[in-house]
């Protein structure tokens, strides 16, 4: 056995070692709430033996390292996972308000509208130059109008509030992208020094995770330690320890776009709430308005036409019954909807009549009315109701979809978080069993000290004698 | 496999997310008694449901148009029964000017009766309901005949308007005044010339012309009553359509009560065994054990 007072440097080593691992205990304890905390283990190793006359003594335990439980392919993996939620969260809140909007079986009404509109021509039908029956069909035609206002109006303000979020997402990434850069710096320069930089990973994780939610994003660890962060496309956020602010301009539309380093980044923006958002806006939405303004095109177009074949009360061919509508942009109805108008004010204007018949021939409001069955719509394949019925089909199918992804997703990223945990998470039964251990190993080793305290007590007194 | 203190809570939180979302969806069913509330709900049925109600609009217009019809065909036709009988007393009265074709006072007498039925007949020609000239084709807003001494004259036009009145089925809703009156107004002007001329030869050839158009009265009044029929028919294809549509809608749209009350106590159930083990998680720690 070696020395007494070598054995006191031993038992001081354990000391020291067993409360270093009792701090990280305690420190994992104290963070089991903290959300993306990585767990900590001290690594504890024995002592090089010593050699002695003839034979070897341990020389005790000391602390190597205190080391994360980290899969850095799990956190990547996550990461992608949480952009695709966030994708998905975003989409369907933003669709499921474009879906009560024309939700029928609240009782949106441009079905109820739409037929009230070409019936009540069907009700002149029965008595033409019924004034009270004319009054009527201006009635509903200016319902029908005012509801195609409305519900286009009702999805733009959908969409003028997406605006809104898509500014302020945009400012959140950069602030983001600055703090993990700014994190970059410090990573680095506490690794270089050898410190414990697992604390700075794990915020610095959280960054990126919290990024990942707003925009679709692609990071790599340099060798330094610093994070480069980017969108799957290229788009810089971070590098080192600077960061890449988005710009957000109006585009010619008056939608946003959003541009980095000079260059209209929106259409390469994949995933992420802002992935989700201009996704809806983009997609979703602009497919809804074009289709309402083709929709409302076609009625007034086709109206007019009809309308201008018959006569009047006073046997005057028929003027414009809607206002028409002149594209504004060539090849599109942008537009068409929010302008509808009943461009008749006088019921005696309305040409109820076949030309050449009398105010009391019905001819052409029958022809009138029987527009709402001609499939007008759809390339010929649809009626105007029937074209309304495959809107509310599409928002219905777009919504569940994204719904049901986001399900999905929910389920996938709640395996990979307990993938995560089962790793990485800290569990309080865990920890008390390594406090006891620690615990008990202090205690054993303090008791060793008071040991060896007696013996050379001893000693001194057998010298003392 | 290992775990951590946070798996069981977040599988917990999403575990209560996910009945709280069933429950939900239950208790609005049971609540509104649809099935479909959104169109998310069952995209394809929203789709339909729109085409449904846009349908069943149709079936009410349909039935609107047939009873607008009905109204005017009704009056048409005590309009020509009427007509009928005149015209058969008219005979009568120019049958017996042909018997006593020699006394004049007679024939004056009968004359003047023939004149006021004959103004009978045209008042019921200028019949006007709801503001219109109903036998006037389609210039309804002005009398259809117009008399001047004997010869009464027609104004209007020969416009039938047709109406819908079931997908397929449509119904003439007038007649124009040329088609049911045209003939008895100058067979009556040929009867009164010669009664007051005292010719019988002229008479009974005028009385003759009261065949022809008796009987083609008669066909008048029988496509009248082939239209009102059809009024019957599209009532009762209206009324099966419409319960077939109302059926079909019912069934993509409405709730099945029993099973949607059957699964919210379920879920009730499930959400409360949920908390419970919820609450068992939470006490069952180490640290209680360690003194």
């Amino acid at each position: 056995m070696s020395s007494l007072f070598a054995s006191l440097s031993v038992a001081r080593e354990a000391l020291r070692a067993q409360q270093a691992a009792l701090s990280v205990t305690q420190n994992n304890i104290a963070n089991v709430n903290t959300p993306g905390y990585t767990r900590q283990r001290a690594t504890l190793v024995a002592g090089a033996p010593v050699a002695l006359a003839e034979y070897q003594s341990g020389m005790g335990v000391r602390l190597e390292s205190i080391d994360a439980y980290r899969d850095r392919l799990l956190d990547c993996r996550l990461n992608q996972e949480l952009q695709r939620k966030a994708e998905y969260e975003y989409a369907a809140a933003a669709l499921e308000q474009v879906e009560s909007i024309l939700n029928e079986h609240a009782g949106s009404g441009l079905q109820a509208a739409l037929s009230a509109f070409f019936n009540s021509f069907a009700s002149l039908a029965n008595a033409p130059e019924d004034a009270s029956l004319r009054q009527q069909v201006l009635a509903s035609a200016g319902r029908l109008a005012a509801t195609f206002r409305s519900v286009y109006e009702q999805i733009q303000s959908v969409r003028a509030m997406q605006e809104r979020t898509i500014a302020d997402t945009v400012e959140e990434i950069n602030t983001l992208a600055a703090a993990i850069a700014r994190l970059n710096g410090e990573v680095v320069a506490a690794q270089a020094l050898g410190g414990n930089v697992s604390t700075l990973r794990d915020q610095r994780q959280q960054l990126v995770d919290r990024l990942a939610q707003l925009t679709d994003v692609t990071y790599f660890e340099t060798e330094s330690g610093a994070l480069t962060v980017m969108t799957r496309q290229g788009a810089l956020l971070a590098v080192g320890t600077q960061s890449y602010a988005w710009q957000t301009t109006s585009g010619p539309d008056g939608l946003t776009r959003i541009t980095a380093e000079g260059a209209d980044i929106t259409a390469r923006i994949e995933s992420g709430k802002l992935g989700g958002l201009l996704q809806v806006r983009d997609r979703h939405i602009a497919d809804y308005l074009a289709r309402l303004d083709d929709l409302a095109a076609a009625i007034i177009a086709g109206v007019n036409a009809q309308h201008a074949a018959g006569v009047d009360m006073d046997g005057l061919a028929g003027g414009a019954f809607f206002t028409p509508f002149t594209p504004i942009v060539p090849g599109s109805n942008l537009g068409a909807a929010r302008s509808m108008s009943v461009a008749i004010t006088d019921t005696d204007r309305i040409a109820a009549a076949a030309a050449g018949a009398g105010p009391g021939s019905n001819a052409n409001a029958v022809r009138l009315s029987a527009l709402q069955n001609e499939l007008r719509m759809g390339g010929g394949t649809l009626s105007f109701v029937q074209y309304y019925a495959d809107l509310v089909f599409r928002v219905g199918l777009d919504t569940r979809t994204v719904g049901d992804n986001l399900g999905i997703q929910e389920q996938l990223l709640a395996q990979l978080q307990n993938q995560r945990d089962a790793l990485s998470g800290v569990s309080l039964d865990e920890e008390a069993v390594d406090l006891l251990r620690y615990q008990k190993a202090y205690e054993a080793n303090a008791r060793f000290i008071r040991l060896v305290d007696d013996l050379t007590e001893e000693l001194l007194q057998l010298l003392g004698g | 496999m290992r775990i951590a203190d946070a798996t069981s809570y977040r599988n917990l939180v999403e575990r209560l997310h996910m009945l709280n979302e069933r429950l939900e969806q239950a208790s609005r069913e049971v609540s509104t008694g649809k099935r479909l509330t959104r169109p998310q709900d069952a995209p394809a049925e929203s789709a339909e449901v729109v085409r449904l109600a846009a349908e069943l609009d149709g079936i009410d217009q349909y039935r609107a148009n047939a009873d607008d019809s009905g109204f005017f065909l009704h009056v048409a036709e005590s309009t020509l029964n009427s007509l009928h009988e005149i015209l058969t007393t008219i005979f009568t009265r120019g049958s017996a000017a042909a018997n006593s074709f020699q006394d004049a006072s007679v024939r004056r007498t009968l004359a003047g009766e023939i004149r006021s039925l004959r103004d009978e007949i045209f008042s019921l020609a200028n019949t006007q309901v709801r503001g219109r000239y109903l036998f006037a084709g389609s210039r309804v807003t002005s009398p259809a005949f117009a008399i001047d001494g004997d010869a009464v004259t027609y104004l209007g036009d020969e416009i039938v308007n047709a109406v819908q009145i079931a997908g397929g089925l449509e119904v003439a809703q007038n007649i124009p005044g040329s088609t049911a009156f045209g003939a008895a107004f100058s067979d009556i002007e040929q009867l009164l010339a010669a009664v007051e001329s005292g010719d019988p030869a002229a008479i009974r050839s005028a009385l003759g012309r009261f065949d022809a158009t008796l009987s083609s009265l008669g066909r008048v009044r029988t496509s009248l009553g082939v239209e009102l029929a059809k009024l019957e028919d599209s009532a009762i294809m209206l009324q099966a359509q419409e319960t077939q549509i109302a059926a079909r809608r019912a069934h993509v749209e409405d709730a099945d009560l029993a099973a949607a009350i059957t699964r919210l106590n379920q879920t009730q159930t499930a959400l409360q065994a949920a908390l419970g083990a919820g609450s068992l998680v939470r006490r069952l720690n180490l640290f209680d054990y360690l003194g």
